[in-house]
């Protein structure tokens, strides 16, 4: 049986890499790609918690929302794509703010 | 014991993918990476007795949006980039984890109750201040990521 606390400390660090992921790079696309590995991490902890200490809720509710993020964040990223692509603009988010104009 | 041996192998894929996918080059790998590390979810899933949510997760993760990745990556060419701060991206992450897991040797977690959909409900124990401690860290992961993402909007470089 593997003990609750290896869940919890591989989700944690999951989470981290990308939450550090959002602000260690300037790429837009990578910087979406980041929340994903958050949003996987707490997939991750909730089934953990559910399978260990089952809660009155129904956790497919709450999985099935995380993944509807996950999936919108994807269709943002191809209307992204197609925007950038007609405008021919950088991927880098410091240059975003010429988009202000 | 072999159990520990292969959520050991999974945990180190998990990790090793998602850091990888944050530094490679090319970003048509960093889908590859992240297709990887949903798999791997999945293997999570499989070793919490839950083998609906990981089905559930191939089909809407693996499936739909490393497609979408790929077609949108292939159709714009948008492949290349070198933006990811490796020292920062590794000094951060040791740090907040390390932060992270200092309550979990003290957290008392009931024992595992081989859950299914519908079984009985146990209580979970987390004092107070383990409790605090969490919303004190997201408050401060919140101001710290609002000012950065705040900066990179408003144009700031070094």
């Amino acid at each position: 049986m593997i003990p609750l606390e290896y869940f919890v400390a591989t989700s944690f660090a999951m989470f981290t890499i990308g939450i550090v992921g959002i602000a260690a790079t300037r790429h837009f696309i990578i910087m979406l790609l980041a929340v994903e590995i958050a949003l996987v991490a707490a997939t991750l902890l909730a089934t953990a918690f559910y399978y260990f200490n089952t809660p009155s809720g129904n956790i497919m509710l709450l999985l099935f929302a995380i993944w509807t993020i996950a999936a919108s964040e994807a269709i943002v990223l191809i209307a992204f794509y197609r925007y950038l692509a007609r405008f021919e603009a950088s991927l880098d988010v410091t240059k975003l703010s010429k988009f202000r104009d | 014991m072999i159990d520990i041996a292969v959520f050991v192998i999974i945990t180190a894929m998990a990790i090793v993918l998602s850091g990888l996918m944050l530094l490679f080059r090319n970003i048509l790998y960093t889908v590859i990476a992240l297709t990887g590390l949903f798999i791997a979810n999945s293997l999570f899933f499989l070793l919490l007795g839950q083998p609906l949510l990981a089905v559930v997760q191939l089909f809407i993760m693996v499936g739909g949006i490393s497609t979408f990745l790929f077609v949108g990556v292939a159709s714009y060419n948008y492949s290349r980039f070198k933006f990811t701060r490796v020292g920062v991206l590794v000094i951060v992450w040791v740090v907040m984890t390390a932060v992270m897991l200092i309550p979990l040797p003290s957290m008392t977690f009931s024992s595992p109750s081989r859950a299914v959909f519908g079984s009985a409900a146990v209580t979970l124990s987390m004092g107070p201040s383990v409790a605090l401690f969490y919303i004190m860290l997201i408050v401060m992961f919140g101001i710290t990521l609002g000012s950065i993402i705040l900066l990179k909007r408003m144009g700031a470089t070094k």
